[in-house]
């Protein structure tokens, strides 16, 4: 029986000094709240009177909360968890997606490792992870910075802008991004012959290709990673921003000296999204160039992809999205691990 | 005793993890049941695929076979038949979503197809009903028929009969290809008419770069130009060398006979003939434009974007010769550009341009039985709702479909006003200007196709369509390619020979 102190009247019970426990009464419909070594049914069996039928009503709570909890519980195990797990075995069969698949052990994993399209891939995806996080810490942070620091309305009604085109499709960005970077007729092209520059083949041109799809977006403020630091930015303690001018501190000092280090969570979560999704994301290179020119702008989701739903390959494209997972995992530890949090 | 509030959650986890474990251990690749329709006696619904870039039933292209198709729901009150867009971009998307939704029994009952994967054995086993029983029978809608196969042309017959004598495919018209080349450009090079030979082409195409054109486009953005290159080349290079290596001999070579070419060194950039056939292309470089992968000759017309259809930039000026099909005849004409553009079919390769041709013609060698109105009927493995009573019940309907009064009007409409050629006898055959010189006279020669139609697997096609671009954007030079292109074929008779369970030593010649 752990130690704990019983008010019967309020039934509010108290472990120690660090721990406090609510209990309802038993005759009442509240909820219960157990920290760790305590439980409801410790606390009510401590009470005098009720005690047998206050259990079995708490057992009763706890199977209904179990029994609304379930459903959710399968719906993630059978879409989340079972494709995870069934893609991992999966790795390690050939399978057409018809015929019976057929055990064939690590060699749909060596056989990608070792593929003339391995290294491109590989290249490829570093640049644009290392790129979209560049673009996205840079451009997303300064623009939150500058509307905070706009005067009310006009910060107001520049974050209204800035944010709604979160809520276009997708789809609709790439589609317009096709007609810009048309070679022919696009808009871009047409703006710089207008002017006498040249006008690159943005999506053909095999050194141009990757920049064309880093270019998609621009100015690349629109997205999750501007709120995060929106809502970073404007929890700063205020009192330090005035401190801080009060001092003759100017505002790119004040950026980096004081603004960064104090966001550093923010980062952390913006470059492990803006990572992931760089990794996972191939819908735009496979409605602008499909991996082309060559495998200029080829990515292993995008290898993944055509495996199994173009090449009928399932197990190969399996086992790319098994390696995939690690490469992300290891990602996610190194940068958690590298921007954590230091405390004195 | 009741568990800490962690070690519960710890347990909840690893019940839900182990359960997945052993789920996806135990997950099978057969799909879910269906409760099919077709039994004798009650309701019909037949799932059929459209022909590509038709839109929908009811769009201008597919205008004859909607009224057919309601002609046919009046006379049979019992079925219905639910045309379905076919949303794929080429024949190989078209069957990896075959295969796919085979895996579920899923698949439509009557589904868009060529010749090619079928002849080649890429399609797995199963999926696929032999149709030859009801070709053997006599179509009731033809009088007097007494076999349906008899109311094909005879020169059709061969592309609808597989290696293992299994038809699979019914095939509605035929198709051809071109180079289609701008008047204006011609006269400004001083290039009198079109070329005799390819070699003369070659030196059109300086003609046309010297006087500021970009001769050609070669539009590797999709698989069409490549891979009619590949099977123009090949089976122009390798015409003398197919005793060597066929083993089916059909009149295409299938993946057998690709796997015996590898196997047997004539199908390697070892060989010097086979290696021309890169070689041919790669001299084509200096005359194409970088940015032609952003075209495919078989987009859709109106596609916004890439892969772009080729006829803007050709109708805009900026280049001066493109290749496609004859489809693009109506195209070309309707968009105001009648007059302005001349025909020519793919030139022959002679001794000119190398001595390992065969130098003979390849025209019909790309087109043939290859338009539209190509479809073949999945079993009942790959479509659980076609017992034997529905397919009774979907045959009959495309006994209908292919009678010779209607199939030449559809043709007519899929074709745009009749740029393709119906492959029945006594149908109606359009006579469009210009057509009619990319005929071929006589049967083409063996059709050699090797890997980038799917013949060995997708895999292969997909990869080889990406170095093939990589070559003409200049990406890497000819070695690289050639050292590239020879492990895709080596893997890519591995590939085959694993998918169709063959010794690959067994192909090799003594």
């Amino acid at each position: 029986m752990p130690d704990y102190v019983e008010d019967g009247g309020s039934g509010v019970v108290a472990k120690n000094l660090a721990t406090t426990v609510l209990v309802a009464e038993a005759s009442s419909a509240g909820a219960i709240v157990e920290p760790d070594g305590i439980t409801a049914d410790d606390v009510l069996s401590a009470t005098p009177a009720g005690g047998r039928g206050r259990r079995r009503r708490g057992m009763f709570r706890r199977q209904f909360i179990a029994m609304l909890l379930l459903p959710s519980i399968l719906l993630i195990g059978i879409f989340s968890y079972y494709p995870a797990l069934r893609s991992l075995v999966g790795g390690f069969y050939q399978w057409n997606g018809f015929s019976t698949p057929t055990y064939a052990g690590v060699s749909q994993f060596r056989e990608y490792v070792k593929s003339a399209t391995f290294a491109p891939e590989a290249r490829n995806l570093l640049l644009l992870v290392i790129g979209s996080i560049l673009i996205t810490l840079v451009s997303q942070f300064i623009a939150a910075e500058v509307v905070c620091h706009l005067p009310k309305k006009v910060g107001t009604v520049a974050k209204y802008l800035l944010t709604l085109p979160i809520v276009l499709p997708p789809i609709v960005l790439i589609d317009v991004w096709a007609y810009l970077l048309n070679p022919t007729d696009g808009l871009i092209n047409k703006v710089f012959g207008t002017v006498g520059l040249p006008q690159p083949e943005w999506l053909t041109n095999n050194h141009l290709a990757l920049v064309a799809i880093l270019l998609v977006g621009f100015p690349w403020v629109s997205n999750l990673g501007f709120l995060i630091f929106l809502g970073g930015v404007q929890n700063l303690p205020r009192e330090m921003t005035e401190a801080s001018a009060v001092d003759g501190c100017g505002w790119f000092r004040r950026v980096f000296a004081m603004d960064i280090p104090m966001l550093m969570p923010q980062f952390r979560i913006v470059v492990v999204l803006s990572g992931v999704y760089a990794v996972q994301n191939f819908i735009t290179i496979l409605l602008l160039t499909n991996g082309g020119p060559g495998n200029a702008t080829m990515v292993p989701a995008l290898d993944m992809y055509q495996q199994a739903f173009q090449n009928s390959n399932y197990g190969m494209g399996m086992a790319i999205g098994t390696l995939l997972f690690v490469a992300m995992l290891i990602f996610t530890l190194v940068v958690m691990r590298a921007l954590r949090p230091r405390t004195a | 005793m009741h568990l800490p509030k962690t070690k519960k959650l710890v347990a909840l986890s690893g019940t839900l993890v182990a359960a997945s474990l052993v789920a996806a251990a135990c997950g099978s690749s057969g799909g879910g049941s269906s409760t099919g329709n077709g039994s004798g006696g009650g309701k019909v619904t037949i799932n059929a695929v459209l022909p590509p870039n038709s839109g929908t039933i009811t769009s201008s292209y597919n205008k004859q076979l909607n009224e057919y198709t309601q002609q046919y729901e009046k006379a049979h009150p019992d079925v219905t038949v639910n045309w379905q867009p076919n949303t794929t971009s080429s024949i190989t998307t078209a069957n990896a979503q075959l295969v796919s939704r085979a895996s579920g029994g899923d698949d439509p009952d009557v589904v868009f197809e060529q010749y090619n994967p079928l002849l080649s054995g890429s399609i797995p086993n199963g999926i696929l009903q032999n149709l030859k029983p009801y070709l053997e029978r006599p179509n009731p809608y033809i009088k007097g028929n007494k076999k349906w196969i008899d109311s094909f042309e005879a020169s059709t017959v061969p592309y609808m009969t597989s290696p293992n004598g299994q038809m699979q495919i019914l095939l509605g018209s035929n198709v051809e290809t071109a180079f289609y080349y701008s008047k204006a450009a011609f006269a400004k090079a001083h290039i009198a008419g079109p070329p005799a030979s390819w070699a003369e082409m070659m030196t059109d195409l300086g003609k046309l770069k010297s006087a500021g054109y970009t001769p050609l486009m070669f539009a590797d953005g999709g698989a069409c130009n490549p891979s009619w290159y590949e099977r123009l080349a090949d089976t122009q290079f390798l015409n003398k060398s197919l005793s060597k290596f066929m083993v089916d001999k059909s009149v295409v070579t299938s993946g057998k006979d690709v796997a015996s070419g590898i196997e047997n060194n004539v199908i390697s950039m070892s060989n010097p003939a086979y290696a021309e056939v890169w070689k041919m292309l790669d001299a084509l470089r200096p005359y194409v434009s970088k940015s032609d992968g952003s075209y495919d000759a078989c987009s859709a017309v109106n596609a916004v974007s890439p892969p772009l259809f080729t006829e803007a930039p050709f109708e805009q000026g900026k280049v001066a010769m493109i290749w496609g099909g004859s489809w693009f005849i109506p195209d070309l004409n309707k968009s105001g550009f009648a007059g302005k553009y001349g025909l020519f079919a793919e030139p022959t390769v002679t001794a000119a341009t190398s001595k390992y041709s065969a130098a003979v013609s390849t025209k019909g060698v790309i087109g043939g039985p290859n338009g539209s109105g190509q479809w073949s009927i999945t079993s009942q493995k790959a479509d659980h709702s076609m017992t034997p009573a529905k397919t009774k019940v979907v045959m009959n309907f495309m006994e209908w479909i292919f009678a010779p009064d209607h199939i030449g009007p559809e043709v007519e409409g899929w074709g745009n006003g009749g740029s393709y050629i119906p492959t029945i006898k006594g149908a109606a055959t359009p006579n469009i200007p210009g057509l009619a010189s990319l005929v071929p006279a006589k049967q083409p020669p063996t059709v050699v196709d090797i890997a980038l139609d799917d013949v060995l697997s997708t895999n292969t096609t997909n990869a080889g369509l990406r170095l093939v671009t990589e070559l003409m954007s200049g990406g890497i030079s000819f070695s690289g390619f050639s050292s590239q292109w020879e492990s895709l074929l080596k893997s890519g008779a591995q590939a085959w020979a694993s998918t169709n369970h063959v010794d690959l030593s067994s192909l090799k010649k003594k």
